[in-house]
């Protein structure tokens, strides 16, 4: 299987004037293609640090990283932002949606950032697949504040796809859902990743990281627990 | 109000933590509301406030125009003997007095100085009901050729001059030649109205049989000079109209009479105006009034603008701590009541400071523009001043009110506290962040158009190139002792022989300094066409002295003095008046003149083009002179009198000046709009900058989490840039539409005022007000950005710094 993302010996330190902070000591791992990854520990633990570092939203004190296979270790502001535009797709737990654009729009948002210019028929077509595929076609021309919060997140799923990313970054999808919401938007990334689609999810609830084929717990910025059977830690 | 009381308590501790919001808010209201005050201020003095004299409505000012046989006001100054007649057969008035100014050196006292006098009669002091310090005021015993030599001394001259003594009544004065005992000295609150040159105030008073006219213009008909003035209480019967018909009938008659042997004024005519003293003071300066209104208060709302901005970025940061007070009870009023306690400090500090920068204000128009706006003694904090800052802290405290209202949504704010906690309870509306940037942008081009519009005319007035030279040169008006012309013209020579021999001198002309003309009339014989042109006597010395260079024919040549036909010299513009093709050499004027040459135009400072002049030879008694000093060398006043004092110790100086001081005196206007106009854009720019870094900065700041998702998902630097410029490029340019609208409106309704300003440079004045405003809201849509994009996307999706 083809590697997607791999971190050898990430730390992340944060400092301030009086206080240096370990959030990740060392971690080293891989994911390939079509894995379903969770990553779950307690609170402060740094596992949404870790998400970020992988989704070089932010970027590792030491330790090198790789997306299929490039050094993504150093990359500029800009670099940084075409990779995660055309290989990475975030899924936050608050959605992350613009208030003020449309369903469709917010779907669409990130290839109006590709280094690919779609047309606008294109965009439609993508967009309408994508919202099918999330049922949500049907809103299409609403404000993200005319949905529920099952829906808003689904919305942030679609757009999350819009590119064909090589992955889903996914923090906390259900922190901010009811159960009934939670439960849909969960059987919805196993569809997903049913389909090819590679996802690493951070969660702190157990049931939802039972889920994952592959679990992965931290705490205190390390690897607490790692599955023997396949070689994703070395 | 006991919770408001606590929370004003509370907010002087917040402000302390504040400082610089604090300074931010206070500092800029203090001086933009300081001005809008001082100018409203002013406004009302000028229009509204009544004169300070008793029966002040039917104080009347009484105008003589000289009506040219083109019909055209030729003059507006009386002539000696029509005000005369006036004064003594008017039969319109309750009251009238006639009032000459002028001015002379103090002979008795051992300083010299020279001062302002007015030559009054006695009625002057009724109507104007002057009080008294000490003494008496001018009664029937100084009534006309009673030639009582006394004098009554202003307050100030009582106490500069003779130290405010107690037994200064009764002593002696001299000057001209005469003496005169002091009778009086008028009230320190009494505020003289100087109609001749508004402004300007008397040392003393004399009675009108001493004034300075000399007999020969006493009993010219056609001779008007400006420093003769009429006043009278016009009974509420008789109205202006009916006032100026019978005058003009009651003058015109008599002065035909008088100069039916002067073919020159065949068809000329007087028309006497009469109009209350209370619009004369008005003048011209009911416009300037209203651009000093409009400016102030344009910086005035682009200020509460700016802080209207700061009072809704110090509320959304203030969201955590309101939503604490929210969730523990506290109503919607008591959250606007401690929102709005901040702000009330804060604005009451600004409004007592902006009244201290009024009266600053008023202070500095009295010492710089006293002579430009008659009624600057009468400014000061009043009523009416306290009544706008008022008026002001209350609709701004409104308005802070309503911003309130409309930004905190208190339902979201009470159940703020059990959400994520991103986001935020307290919003304001893209609406009205376009609308302040719209605001802000439209008054900001507005103002820098207009003041660069005045600011380059002025700029132009000051360096169009003069056409005489004034370095080294100084102007000497010398006051000469009472002798007959003969013994004049022998002072004068021998002075002029003496200050040339001075190694320090160049040259001398007795001629009056370059930009010094008056009116004087004449025909032209050959076609018998009349002129009224400005004129000025020189001689042979004045041209080469000041650099202005004959084009034609010869100068005027002081051995000529005393000939019958004396030439005369014409500028280029007489010149193209007198014959369109500019040939007038040889051609005779008055029977004792002729056109001998003609000489290259000057411009007047303060004028924007040259205009028809002529010169002519100087008498040699002429008591003026023109010195020309050598590169790097100077001659003090000192030194000339010394050289004056060894020819005549009666011999004294009236006044000594470098002609570039007139030159800067004349410029004062042009000197003054450049500053004022200058400081104006330098600070609409300032407040607009302020003011939009301030709307974008908060706008950034609210929008931190949508600015993180777009980074998340992709966007680039230039995507977020593109993004906050391309959103704010809405109002810009709706606020140069607005603009467009309002300019093109005002120039079509004011075309004929503003005609001289329609030309190809307004459109580049208006592209670079334009560019300028643009650059500074695209500069202030990038700086709030600059941290989220020059930082990984976390930064923004934190939610922390």
């Amino acid at each position: 299987m083809n590697e997607i993302l791999k971190l050898e010996q990430i730390t992340k330190v944060f400092e301030t004037e009086e206080l240096e902070t370990h959030a990740l000591s060392g971690i080293s791992l891989t994911i390939h293609q079509g894995e379903y990854v969770s990553i779950s520990g307690p609170s402060g633990c740094g596992k949404s640090t870790l998400l970020s570092i992988m989704g070089l939203l932010d970027f590792a004190t030491e330790g090198q990283y790789f997306i299929e296979g490039q050094d993504a270790t150093s990359l500029t502001l800009n670099q940084a932002a075409t990779v995660r535009n055309e290989k990475i797709g975030f899924i936050f737990q608050s959605f992350n949606l613009i208030d003020e654009l449309s369903v469709f729009d917010n779907v669409a948002l990130p290839l109006r950032y590709h280094s690919q210019k779609f047309n606008g028929k294109e965009i439609e077509k993508r967009v309408v697949t994508r919202l099918e595929q999330v049922g949500l076609s049907h809103r299409i021309s609403h404000k993200p504040n005319q949905l529920s919060g099952g829906q808003q997140q689904r919305v942030a799923i679609a757009r999350a796809l819009i590119a064909n990313p090589s992955i889903l970054l996914v923090d906390e999808p259900t922190g901010n859902l009811d159960s009934k919401a939670g439960d849909q938007v969960m059987d919805l990334l196993e569809e997903l990743n049913n389909q090819g689609t590679t996802i690493c999810m951070v969660t702190h609830d157990p049931r939802y990281a039972d889920m994952a084929k592959i679990k992965i717990q931290l705490l205190d910025g390390k690897v607490l627990h790692a599955p023997a059977t396949k070689p994703l830690f070395n | 109000m006991k919770l408001f009381l606590f929370h004003l308590t509370l907010a002087l501790k917040n402000l302390k933590h504040n400082k610089s919001y604090g300074f931010a808010v206070i500092s800029t209201l203090a001086l933009t509301l300081g001005a809008l005050i001082c100018a409203l201020t002013l406004t009302f003095v000028m229009l509204y406030k009544p004169l300070p004299y008793p029966d002040q409505q039917q104080l009347t000012y009484v105008e003589h125009q000289l009506i040219n046989n083109e019909q055209k006001i030729d003059g507006r100054a009386f002539t000696y003997p029509n005000l005369m007649h006036l004064y003594e057969n008017h039969g319109t008035f309750s009251d009238v007095a006639m009032q000459y100014l002028d001015a002379n050196i103090i002979t008795s006292e051992p300083s010299k100085p020279f001062v302002e006098i007015s030559y009054v009669t006695p009625e002057w002091f009724d109507i104007f009901a002057a009080k008294m310090q000490l003494g008496r005021r001018f009664e029937q015993s100084e009534k006309l050729n009673s030639y009582n030599p006394v004098a009554i001394l202003s307050h100030q001259t009582w106490q500069d001059m003779f130290g405010a003594r107690e037994d200064i009544i009764g002593y002696s004065i001299s000057f001209g030649g005469k003496s005169f005992e002091v009778i009086g000295v008028l009230a320190a609150e009494f505020n003289e109205l100087n109609l001749a040159a508004p402004g300007l105030k008397s040392a003393m008073f004399i009675p009108w049989d001493f004034n300075s006219v000399s007999d020969a213009e006493r009993v010219r008909w056609g001779n008007d000079d400006g420093s003769l003035t009429f006043v009278g209480k016009l009974p509420t019967s008789i109205s202006h109209t009916q006032a100026s018909q019978r005058l003009s009938q009651l003058i015109n008659d008599n002065w035909r009479l008088n100069i039916a042997e002067h073919n020159f004024f065949d068809n000329w005519s007087i028309n006497i105006v009469t109009t209350p003293l209370s619009e004369l003071l008005i003048q011209d300066n009911e416009q300037l009034l209203f651009l000093l209104v409009l400016g102030t208060l344009g910086l005035a709302i682009i200020a509460i603008a700016n802080i209207a901005n700061l009072y809704l970025a110090r509320t959304v940061e203030q969201q955590h701590t309101l939503a604490i007070n929210a969730a523990v009870g506290a109503p919607a009023s008591g959250i606007i009541s401690m929102v709005v306690a901040e702000a009330v400090i804060l604005l009451t500090i600004a409004l007592i400071l902006s009244l201290l920068v009024a009266e600053l204000g008023f202070s500095l128009m009295q010492t710089y523009l006293d002579s430009y706006l008659p009624r600057a003694a009468e400014l000061s904090l009043n009523m009416f001043s306290v009544g706008v800052a008022l008026a002001i802290l209350f609709l701004l405290i409104l308005l802070f009110i309503a911003l309130n209202l409309r930004i905190t949504n208190y339902r979201q704010l009470v159940t703020s506290l059990r959400s994520s906690g991103k986001g935020t309870k307290v919003q304001v509306s893209k609406k009205m962040r376009d609308i302040l940037i719209t605001s802000q942008v439209t008054i900001a081009i507005f103002l820098i158009f207009a003041n660069g519009l005045l600011l380059l005319d002025a700029y132009k007035v000051m360096k169009k190139p003069l056409g005489y030279q004034t370095d080294n040169i100084h102007s000497l008006v010398m006051a000469l002792p009472n002798a007959n012309q003969g013994m004049r013209e022998d002072t004068m020579q021998s002075l002029i022989r003496e200050i040339m021999a001075h190694p320090s001198v160049a040259a001398v002309s007795q001629s009056h300094r370059p930009s010094a003309f008056y009116t004087l009339a004449f025909t032209e014989q050959q076609s018998g066409r009349k002129y009224s042109e400005r004129a000025k006597d020189i001689d042979e010395n004045y041209f080469a002295l000041v650099g202005q260079p004959i084009i034609a024919g010869e100068n005027v040549e002081n051995k000529h003095r005393n000939d019958e036909l004396r030439g005369i010299v014409v500028n280029e513009q007489l010149a193209r008046k007198m014959s369109p093709d500019g040939d007038v050499i040889g051609l005779k004027i008055n029977n004792s003149s002729y056109v001998s040459g003609i000489v290259k135009s000057i411009i007047v400072p303060g004028q924007k083009a040259p205009e028809p002049r002529f010169y002519f030879l100087s008498q040699a008694s002429r008591n003026i002179l023109l010195i020309k000093t050598k590169p790097n060398q100077t001659l003090s006043r000192d030194a000339i009198l010394a050289i004056a004092s060894d020819i005549s110790p009666q011999l004294n100086i009236f006044s000594y000046h470098p002609i570039e001081h007139y030159k800067d005196t004349r410029l004062f206007a042009s000197k003054t709009t450049t500053i004022t106009t200058l400081t104006l854009i330098v600070v609409t720019l300032l407040l607009c900058s302020i003011g939009l870094y301030g709307i974008l900065k908060y706008n950034s700041e609210m929008r931190r989490f949508e600015i993180g998702t777009r980074i998340a998902i992709g966007a680039k630097a230039r995507d977020i840039i593109k993004l906050v410029c391309g959103e704010n490029i809405k109002p810009l340019i709706l606020g140069i539409v607005i603009n467009l609208l309002i300019i093109s409106t005002g120039f079509y309704i004011y075309s004929e005022q503003l005609n001289e300003y329609i030309n190809q440079q307004l459109i580049w004045i208006f592209l670079i007000s334009l560019i300028t405003v643009s650059a500074f809201v695209l500069v202030a849509s990038y700086l709030p950005v600059r941290k989220y994009i020059n930082q990984p996307a976390i930064f923004c999706l934190r939610g922390d710094d």
